[in-house]
């Protein structure tokens, strides 16, 4: 109801997963021994989910999906081919599927990685779909701009869907320039809840109606303790502004505007801690931005023999744009710590705190994950806005949206 | 008078003694040292190799869990074998990758890709002694270090318990060496070195303490080339805890053309 993207998203996507089908049956035809290779390959996720927002409706008033559950499928394959002519060829895929019974939006595929990789001397070509990640940060990345988010699976944008692209990289001893052609743009899904005040609209606005994936260059250096990477992107950019447009002034229109971003990220490792920094200076809608971060991270080993590592997190983000901003940051602080448990389950625990110096907002974020099986392992997230006063559009839209969620995996 | 010339006897005495103890600490380090580099240059001149194995971690109560990895190596006589550790099962850690780049008189890089968040993090050196994967073994361990990376000292040579034919036929030197990286997890370790063919035996390590930490024992050695000798099966058992990890090849190809470009901090996501 609130978005008819999806629809057609999903008949999209069913075409694409058809066309994927037999791409992958025609190859185990004329080659069983590829085929066997890719059996051997393929990596099942299945997974049980279960979602309980604290509160009964969304702040839309309009949904009422406090406690649902539904299903999560992944089918990954990561395979090489070594032809006469060409060698090292690898094939990559990742298809996501998720249902919910109550949200609608949350009913959907999405085809993460389908892509060709091949080396010639030097340079490495790539095409097809990926994502990408830029970055350094723990809190938010900045720079990382190539994919559109899954506002479905997370409200931090952290999990991304499938970009279509054509690559070029050439490779060197201490870092790697890559060339990426991105030909097609994907609006957001989004979910009913969260919600962000008011029902999003159907329809999309886009700036001069430009609807263009762009184009984007990375020069990636590793220079003894340091690592850093230069970018550039000049497209439309992934995050919406949310407008009331006078064709639909009761809903939020997602408005889609063109960008152009000088990047740069970059990760000082010394004996005792890591320094990290995102940072992006750009021209949107005839102004000049700029946005960046900066933080440190401080490993403990006074408890190693329980837990492997901890790991003391404090970040600073700013961003110029205010409410034009692709975050909730424009001038916050972040504080977390990770513990990585090192022992064979392999469990971890993340927890994050972010404090608004303008306006005083808070929110904070808690995860876990625990195999306890060979094939099975569990994961639970809670996110809670403490406070966030209206000035702060995109903190104050997830007050009152606060939720646990709670996955069984089975992997095989 | 006489107390004098009692004075200078003892003087002289007391001067041998130390000039010899010294002497015997210099040969004592440089036997040492040249046992460390006859496993070194034993090993040299194989190029590369990709082996498949399992990794099977055992806790205190026994319960046993299993996890399938390929190891690909690159030698590296100038800095050190390169190495790049691949799991693929556990499905959920499929595509975990371990990129070591080891160094002489600098510290190693190491670098750990994580599929499920799509990063690369790198390993500090503050954590070099931190458990691999959940492993008895340490990303230290991991790595393929160089002879410059330790000191060393001969202790002596004695009959060394052969795993394989469960029979003590094996003469092996024992020698120390200390990790010369402060970070190391370890004070010093003892090896057991086959006199004939190099082969390492049995490690002790110890902890920064200088308490026996963990044991490493090499089982089921075979000949590849007619020159390299590799355990079919290692184990790493954690005296303090009393976990064991246990690390059995199911096989190991030699001179299959590996470069540079397939250890390259990029590999880590091919």
């Amino acid at each position: 109801m609130f978005t008819s993207l999806s629809g057609k998203n999903f008949r999209t996507s069913i075409r694409y997963w058809k066309i994927f089908i037999i791409y992958i049956t025609t190859l185990g035809f004329y080659t069983p021994c590829l085929a066997e290779d890719i059996l051997d390959n393929l990596v099942f996720d299945l997974a049980s989910t279960t979602r309980y927002y604290i509160n009964k409706n969304g702040k839309n008033q309009v949904v009422n999906n406090q406690f649902s559950y539904g299903y999560k499928g992944e089918i990954k394959l990561n395979t090489k081919f070594d032809f006469s002519q060409f060698k090292d060829i690898k094939f990559s895929s990742q298809v996501f599927y998720n249902w919910n019974n109550k949200d609608e939006e949350r009913r959907y595929m999405d085809i993460r990685k389908a892509n060709v990789y091949f080396h010639k001397g030097e340079n490495k070509f790539g095409f097809g779909i990926d994502t990408f990640f830029w970055g350094a940060s723990e809190s938010i990345n900045l720079v990382n701009v190539l994919n559109q988010s899954d506002i479905s699976e997370s409200i931090d944008g952290k999990v991304k869907l499938g970009q279509t692209f054509i690559s070029v990289s050439n490779q060197f001893s201490n870092g790697e320039i890559t060339f990426i052609y991105l030909p097609k743009f994907r609006a957001i899904n989004f979910p009913q809840r969260p919600s962000y005040g008011l029902p999003i609209s159907n329809s999309n606005l886009f700036e001069n109606n430009k609807k263009d994936g762009g184009y984007a260059a990375r020069a990636l250096f590793y220079v003894e303790d340091y690592e850093f990477a230069f970018s550039y992107f000049k497209g439309t950019r992934r995050q919406p502004i949310l407008i009331r447009s006078s064709m639909s002034p009761e809903l939020l229109t997602p408005f889609y505007i063109q960008t152009e971003n000088l990047l740069f990220d970059g990760v000082y490792l010394t004996e005792n801690f890591t320094l990290k920094t995102e940072a992006k200076i750009g021209k949107e809608l005839g102004d000049g931005f700029t946005a960046a971060s900066f933080g440190i991270e401080y490993p403990s080993y006074l408890f190693s023999d329980v837990i492997d590592e901890v790991i003391f997190i404090g970040e600073y983000i700013f961003d110029d744009r205010k409410i034009t901003a692709e975050t909730h940051a424009q001038n916050d602080i972040f504080v977390g710590t990770k513990f990585e448990f090192g022992d064979a389950s392999q469990s971890s625990l993340r927890m994050l705190y972010s404090y608004d110096l303008d306006y005083r907002g808070q929110y904070a974020e808690l995860s876990y994950q625990h195999r306890f099986l060979d094939y099975f392992r569990v994961k639970a997230k809670f996110v809670k806005v403490l406070t966030a006063s209206s000035e702060e559009r995109r903190l104050h839209a997830l007050v009152g949206e606060e939720f646990v969620k709670f996955s069984l995996h089975y992997a095989f | 008078m006489e107390t004098n010339k009692y004075k200078l006897a003892l003087l002289f005495i007391i001067a041998v003694l130390v000039s010899d103890l010294s002497q015997a600490e210099q040969s004592s380090r440089k036997k040492g040292y040249d046992i460390a580099l006859a496993v070194d240059n034993r090993n040299a001149g194989f190029q590369d190799s990709v082996a498949k194995l399992s990794m099977i971690l055992e806790n205190s109560q026994g319960r046993k869990t299993v996890r399938e990895l390929e190891i690909k190596v690159l030698e590296n006589i100038r800095n050190g074998d390169k190495s790049l550790i691949k799991f693929n099962f556990p499905a959920d850690i499929k595509g975990t990758s371990l990129l070591t780049h080891p160094f002489k008189n600098q510290a190693d890089g190491q670098w750990l890709f994580l599929p499920a968040v799509n990063r690369t993090k790198r390993i500090s050196s503050r954590n070099k002694s931190g458990a691999f994967m959940g492993s008895e073994f340490s990303f230290e361990d991991m790595t393929n270090k160089n002879i410059e990376d330790y000191t060393y000292n001969y202790i002596s040579t004695e009959a060394c318990f052969d795993y394989e034919a469960k029979t003590t036929a094996v003469q092996c030197d024992i020698i120390e060496r200390y990790p010369i990286d402060k970070h190391s997890g370890y004070s010093k370790q003892i090896m057991w070195v086959d006199q004939l063919d190099k082969k390492i035996y049995k490690i002790e390590y110890y902890d920064r303490k200088n308490v026996l930490l963990k044991v490493f024992k090499a089982h089921n050695f075979v000949l590849y080339k007619n020159r390299y000798w590799r355990a079919n099966k290692v184990v790493m058992h954690n005296v303090q805890t009393n976990k064991v990890t246990s690390l059995e090849y199911k096989s190991i190809k030699f001179t299959i053309g590996l470069n540079d470009r397939d250890f390259h901090r990029s590999a880590l996501r091919d």
